[in-house]
């Protein structure tokens, strides 16, 4: 239904090859974490998903081929929340997320009943329903990551693109966070990719991981199969340990450098 | 209330278990699901919901700005606290009250035909207050009024009055637009059209003609020369802005302004080194580019308002996409929206308004950038009331910026551009302090 499909795909930025033929396989209600390190091309393989750079390749949701659909289209199957979202410090809540109704409005944009109903849906299950009137402005670093997730919700796409969600924010807005996206994952159907920077977060919610490198991908598959330790040290250049305790959702702990005297 | 989305219809498809959200518009299945993931989320763990109180204890004492721009809800009390999991009672919904912009705009209209009635009254000869504003709804269609004013007194009013107003109100109107469109396709707040090269190209193209093309007398088809170089100018300066910030820079927005800066600064030299070559004409150029409406008729007023009328559509349809576009290209783009398509249509609307006002009054500065900051102070930044509400103030303001002109001094007259600045810059100043809690 919202499966996407990637195969092959090459992006380039300033005639600069970023991804050489990256493929990418997620089920339908699925969450998967595209990890690796910085300059890997994480970020830039959401945007070619989502269509705001050219690609070479295919990408498939829901078995229709992205590249050829109308950008309107294309909005109704793909919500996108970007790493550094921009909210208009004078604008509502309330305002911000009927902007996530616009891939379903007529060129005058005049929003219907069922646009406010699904926009306030989006509010409510954010815990954000007393907010509306608010200015974005005005608001901390949690609140203002539920409020994109809000605006990305009242879109209605079946594919949820988060590019480091929790950048910014403390350990319990981490979680909450991410347990929103679990639980609107579960409730919806929702297909999640999300790219994170945390390997033992991406291990804990994610059902698939692909390790991205320099624009190539490394490793696919569970959090167990990707994450090992000799793994990552090779690719983070990080000294590692793995701890598995045995449900399959691997722990990553960074370890000092021995010479401290410490770490064995 | 009568716009409220029942919960019942909305939740109803939960019944049946369907979770596809992605169905068509108008079944918001949407909501099917929320109770449920708040009682789970909540009530089944008890650190979760520590945390959620978390956020509902974040709201209070803090202070809540009207949401002027929003065309739907009421205002939310957010000091309220809230109780997690506790559904939100109907009256936080957002019901349909479009009462704010309504004002908004009823005020407006009432302001800007208060400041055409004033604008009428003042001048050289005196006219009755009554019969002048009877005189001014008789203008109106359906209405049949008798003014009581003297056959003179009525010609100065038609033909000396109202021509200079309406084209004030029209100036005003078109450059606080554009200026808010200006704003809105850069998401520079200090954008207007001398931003682009609009102010900048017509003024060079004015001089030319003043300089070299035998003067404001001259006319080409009935239609002075200088309006006619101005309106070609302007739209110049903005293509060579818009030609170079895409093919030099990169096309974003920065390479798009700098581009107008470099083009503006270029042209103005161009414009300097004409002028000094031809002191004798130096008064001339001086009067135009500080604007008058001293030369205002009726078919000034003719000429400009179809290019008004076909730019103030154009602006005017595109304020969705204009509050798509503050999100930035990227996000926009994920909405469906296309930016660059979209910022090309209404830069070309703007540019067009603005050569049509510098067309016929001259460059008068100031309108463009701070009326639409005063109104969105106002309004909130919703194009959807800042435009309109950008038309009604400009206009208010200059017909009364052109009373002061033609008053102050009189018989002299003041160029407007002068008295736009000059009132202008402590009133902005003055509004700007006044609501400086925005800034927050």
């Amino acid at each position: 239904m919202s499966a996407v499909k990637a195969a092959g795909v090459r992006v380039r930025l300033d005639r600069k090859p970023i991804l050489h033929g990256v493929d990418l396989d997620v089920a339908s209600g699925a969450w998967h974490a595209v990890l690796g390190p910085n300059g890997a091309g994480k970020s830039t393989l959401l945007r070619a998903i989502v269509g705001i750079l050219p690609y070479e390749g295919d990408i498939r949701v829901g078995g229709e081929a992205v590249a050829k659909l109308s950008a309107k289209h294309r909005a109704r199957l793909i919500a996108y929340v970007p790493q550094q979202p921009q909210l208009p410090g004078d604008m509502t809540v309330a305002e911000y997320v009927l902007l996530g109704r616009t891939p379903h409005l007529g060129y005058l944009g005049v929003e219907s009943r069922t646009d406010r109903a699904v926009a306030e849906s989006a509010l409510e299950r954010l815990d954000l329903a007393g907010f509306s009137g608010r200015r974005l402005g005005a608001m901390s670093g949690g609140e203002r990551q539920r409020v994109v997730l809000a605006r990305a919700l009242a879109q209605q796409a079946g594919v949820l693109l988060l590019d480091e969600p929790t950048t910014a924010l403390d350990l319990g807005h981490q979680q909450q966070v991410l347990d929103l996206v679990d639980g609107l994952r579960g409730s919806e159907g929702l297909t999640v990719i999300s790219t994170l920077h945390d390997l033992s977060l991406a291990a804990q919610y994610a059902d698939e991981l692909t390790l991205l490198v320099q624009g190539q991908v490394v490793a696919c598959g569970t959090a167990r199969e990707v994450l090992t330790e000799q793994r990552i040290a090779e690719h983070y250049g990080a000294r590692v340990r793995v701890f598995d305790n045995g449900d399959g959702r691997p722990v990553i702990h960074l370890i000092r450098e021995k010479h401290h005297g410490y770490g064995e | 209330m009568r716009d409220e989305v029942d919960p019942a219809a909305v939740g109803a498809s939960s019944a049946d278990g369907s979770r596809d959200v992605r169905g068509s518009r108008d079944t918001p299945t949407i909501g099917a699901t929320s109770p449920a993931i708040r009682s789970e989320d909540v009530d089944a763990d008890g650190a979760r919901r520590g945390s959620w109180t978390r956020f509902g204890g974040a709201r209070s004492g803090s202070k809540v700005v009207a949401p002027f721009g929003w065309v739907g809800p009421a205002p939310e009390p957010v000091e309220e606290p809230v109780v997690p999991g506790r559904p939100t009672p109907p009256s936080r919904r957002l019901a349909r009250r479009p009462s704010r912009p309504t004002i908004a705009l009823l005020a407006g209209v009432l302001v800007l035909l208060l400041a055409v009635l004033v604008s009428s009254l003042g001048g050289a000869a005196g006219l009755p207050v009554g019969g002048t504003a009877k005189a001014l709804l008789d203008k109106l269609p359906f209405v049949d009024l008798r003014t009581g004013l003297g056959p003179v007194q009525q010609s100065v009013l038609d033909e000396i009055r109202l021509p200079r107003v309406v084209l004030a109100t029209l100036v005003g109107a078109l450059l606080a637009q554009a200026g808010a469109a200006y704003q809105g396709v850069f998401r520079n707040p200090l954008s207007d059209s001398g931003t682009i090269g609009a102010s900048a190209g017509a003024g060079m193209a004015a001089t030319l003609v003043i300089v070299y093309g035998g003067g404001p007398e001259h006319t080409v088809a009935g239609i002075g020369a200088v309006p006619l170089a101005a309106f070609v100018g302007a739209l110049g300066g903005v293509l060579a802005s818009y030609v170079l910030g895409t093919f030099v820079g990169r096309g974003g927005t920065a390479s798009l302004i700098l581009a107008g800066v470099a083009v503006s600064s270029f042209v103005g030299a161009v414009q300097a080194f004409v002028m000094q070559r031809s002191t004798a004409d130096v008064r001339q150029v001086y009067s135009w580019l500080f604007g008058s409406f001293a030369a205002a008729d009726w078919s000034l007023v003719r000429l400009a308002l179809p290019y008004a009328v076909i730019s103030v559509l154009i602006v005017t349809v595109h304020a969705r996409h204009l509050d798509v576009l503050a999100l930035g290209d990227d996000e926009a783009a994920t909405l469906g929206l296309h930016p660059v398509r979209t910022r090309v249509i209404v830069l070309a609307a703007a540019s067009l308004a603005t050569a049509t006002a510098v067309a016929v009054s001259g460059i008068i500065g100031f309108v463009g950038l701070v009326v639409p900051h005063v109104v969105r102070r106002v309004a909130g930044p919703g194009h959807r009331l800042l435009l309109p509400m950008s038309l009604l103030v400009g206009g208010a303001f200059l017909v009364l910026a052109d009373l002061l002109a033609r008053t102050v001094l009189a018989p002299a007259e003041l160029p407007i551009g002068v008295v736009t600045s000059f009132v202008g810059a402590p009133f902005f100043l003055v509004i700007l302090r006044a609501t400086r809690e925005r800034d927050r």
